[in-house]
């Protein structure tokens, strides 16, 4: 098929698709085409091979050319006056910015109903109104409906691998440092990784080969010296795959467990060994993810008074009895933003802040050597170790983990609207823990001939140690192929 | 520092794998408050509420019912989130931010006098009785920062100023 033809067929489809509200912004159709005819057929490989591919961006990350709001009021006219490095480099290999997608509000959600803009639909087979996941809720559906060939979304817990399972697409959390977050709003600054969303694990490398890259102007990407030292250049097959026992957790929907199994089964058929091991600061991974996020929250937060930038709130701000910029504050941003901005001044505050704060981060190591203690390859991020040999145990440890994304599938979307704000924490037991360590992890829709009617599919997640981005991929290609 | 290393179990037949799995480890709704016995979970006094409100900005609540639903959400994110209290972290290095630790990567980011060379070939000392450091002035190009229109995305200014309205009473 050629570019043109793609890029009408994911124009027709943004038509079709309004009314799931996947995007916040569109870029102007005639100018997309106008450009995708531009390039030259046979360019459509090589440094160039996201010539004329229609890529979404998620609202929080910058466009200068399109408004960047984060799903929040307080932003809803904001454009940035520069473009986001990732966007920049997404234009420089070619792809055309589709449009802007709709996300929970700074990315705090799991089912993107925290949007000023409403919430992202997500329908199955039957029509019924599912959650679409979040916060990277919009990517994800426009994704899975055809709207664009692959988006950026974020993931600071969760928010692109979770959508991603909901939707039955492909979505990749990178190694936390491999690419810039320069030009995206932080929410959580210390868990924040931006992920890529395809119907493929091709067409989502695609995109990440022009994305993984140091860049000088973001102080936590990884140094070009860090990079060579990443992952490994042979991996032994077949690989040693292990079940991390403490994601069998009691809620976990049978049919998300049968799938786990069927999973681990045709890995095992392939030749792969399967090991069960033990991962058990996995408890503790959601209580301190939800003291770690917020807090960070409620400090990367702090900018927005709608002075400099942003939106006001009608008249004089700031009264005897309120603090100056409660009022734009409290009218720019949503329940939740809220919600999670007050739990982070307490976690952060004089008499919290060893108990609940550094806790937290101690927790944080323990989940680290939860991981390091059971993968095959060291931390690269601890060991400098030069030579396979150093670097890699022999005979001990497997080299990914396979589990569900999420305890259960696409919920029903009137259930989550009403859903109580801790209740909703649970979503992300799953998705947490890689974050916590910035581990690559990826999720790849699997399905089950038994329950082929389910349509979508069930979100089965690969994560694999610091830097094995490649394997991490290369099982969640495999496992795609089971059917 | 380093990590543990487990005891890892084959599983070599499929069969097991059903029975394996077959039955759960643990319940997440276990770092739920139980409805039954609210008491447990932390208390949050409203002179507390107020007080965090005005660390973060944000407008105190409109009426005793709103405040009453504030109080009682961060008493149950505080339940939640207060179980790590009971984990044994001593001796535990807080991970701060996920970056190289190595000491190859440190000595690599250590600021030295080589690392500010240039910024000191800049510098030359004048005067005789009264020594002082001079910067070299050469062309710097920061055309990018200088065409930066600071009041560009404000929406509300008066001129070259910023414009904020507020009632505070005048000091």
């Amino acid at each position: 098929m050629s570019l043109s033809t793609l890029a009408k067929e994911c124009i027709a489809n943004q038509s079709k698709y309004t009314s799931l509200n996947a995007f916040i912004s569109l870029a102007d159709r005639a100018s997309i085409l106008s450009r995708v005819a531009k390039v030259p057929p046979s360019r459509n490989h090589g440094p160039d091979r996201l010539s004329g591919q229609l890529i979404a961006v998620k609202d929080n990350i910058c466009t200068s050319d399109l408004p960047t709001t984060a799903g929040s009021g307080i932003l809803k006219n904001f454009t940035s006056p520069y473009d986001a490095t990732v966007v920049k480099q997404l234009r420089d290999a070619g792809a055309v910015i589709a449009g802007k997608t709709n996300l929970d509000e700074f990315g705090m959600g799991s089912h993107s109903v925290h949007s000023f803009f409403g919430p992202v639909k997500n329908t199955n087979a039957r029509g019924e109104e599912l959650s679409a996941g979040g916060s990277s809720g919009g990517s994800a559906v426009a994704v899975a409906t055809g709207q664009c060939t692959a988006a950026l979304g974020t993931d600071t817990g969760g928010s692109v691998r979770l959508p991603a399972a909901y939707t039955g697409v492909v979505g990749f959390k990178p190694s936390y440092g491999l690419v810039s977050r320069w030009g995206v709003i932080a929410y959580a600054n210390s868990l924040d990784t931006v992920g890529v969303l395809a119907k493929s694990v091709a067409q989502m490398r695609r995109v990440f080969d022009a994305l993984n890259f140091h860049d000088p102007q973001d102080p936590t990407s990884l140094l070009p010296s860090t990079r060579r030292r990443l992952g490994r250049p042979v991996t032994q097959r077949p690989l040693r795959i292990g079940i991390p026992l403490d994601y069998n957790i009691s809620s976990l929907d049978p049919t998300v467990r049968k799938t786990w199994m069927h999973a681990l089964k045709a890995l095992q058929q392939k030749g792969h060994t399967l090991h069960t091991v033990n991962l058990p600061a996995t408890r503790h991974a959601l209580s301190a993810y939800y003291i770690l996020a917020p807090a960070e929250a409620s400090s990367n937060l702090a900018k927005y008074d709608g002075v400099r930038y942003g939106s006001r709130a009608e008249g004089p701000d700031g009264t005897p009895d309120s603090v100056l910029f409660a009022k734009t504050r409290g009218r720019g941003f949503g329940d939740e933003v809220q919600r999670r901005i007050l739990l982070g001044a307490f976690s952060l505050s004089a008499q919290a802040m060893d108990n609940y704060f550094i806790q937290a981060q101690k927790i944080r190591r323990l989940v680290q050597r939860d991981f390091d203690g059971v993968f095959s390859a060291r931390n690269p991020l601890l060991t400098s170790a030069s030579s396979e040999a150093e670097g890699h145990r022999e005979g001990a440890g497997v080299d990914v983990l396979v589990c569900p994304t999420a305890p259960t599938p696409a919920p029903e979307l009137a259930k989550v609207k009403n859903q109580d704000p801790v209740d909703a924490y649970m979503n992300d037991v799953f998705t947490v823990p890689a974050s916590l360590a910035g581990l690559p992890a990826v999720s790849v829709p699997v399905k089950m001939r038994e329950t082929q009617g389910s349509g979508a599919g069930i979100g089965m997640q690969v994560i694999g140690q610091f830097g094995d981005d490649g394997l991490v991929l290369d099982v969640g290609e495999e496992l795609m192929g089971e059917g | 520092m380093s990590a543990i290393r487990q005891k890892m179990l084959r599983v070599r037949n499929p069969a097991d794998l059903d029975q394996l799995l077959a039955k759960p480890t643990w319940s997440v709704e276990s770092l739920l408050p139980s409805k039954s016995a609210a008491s447990e979970s932390p208390k949050i006094s409203t002179q507390q509420l107020h007080h965090l409100l005005r660390l973060s900005a944000l407008p105190a609540p409109e009426n005793a019912e709103a405040e009453q639903k504030m109080l009682d959400t961060l008493s149950a994110q505080l339940h939640f989130v207060g179980e790590i209290q009971q984990v044994d972290t001593s001796g535990v290095t807080p991970l701060r931010a996920i970056r190289d630790e190595t000491a190859a990567a440190e000595v690599e980011q250590t600021i030295t006098l080589d690392t500010l060379k240039d910024a000191l070939a800049k510098e030359q000392v004048v005067g005789k009785h009264y020594k002082r450091i001079q910067r070299k002035i050469d062309h710097v190009d920061a055309k990018d920062v200088e065409d930066w229109d600071v009041l560009g995305s404000a929406e509300r200014k008066a001129g070259r100023f910023f414009v904020v309205e507020s009632e505070m009473p005048q000091e």
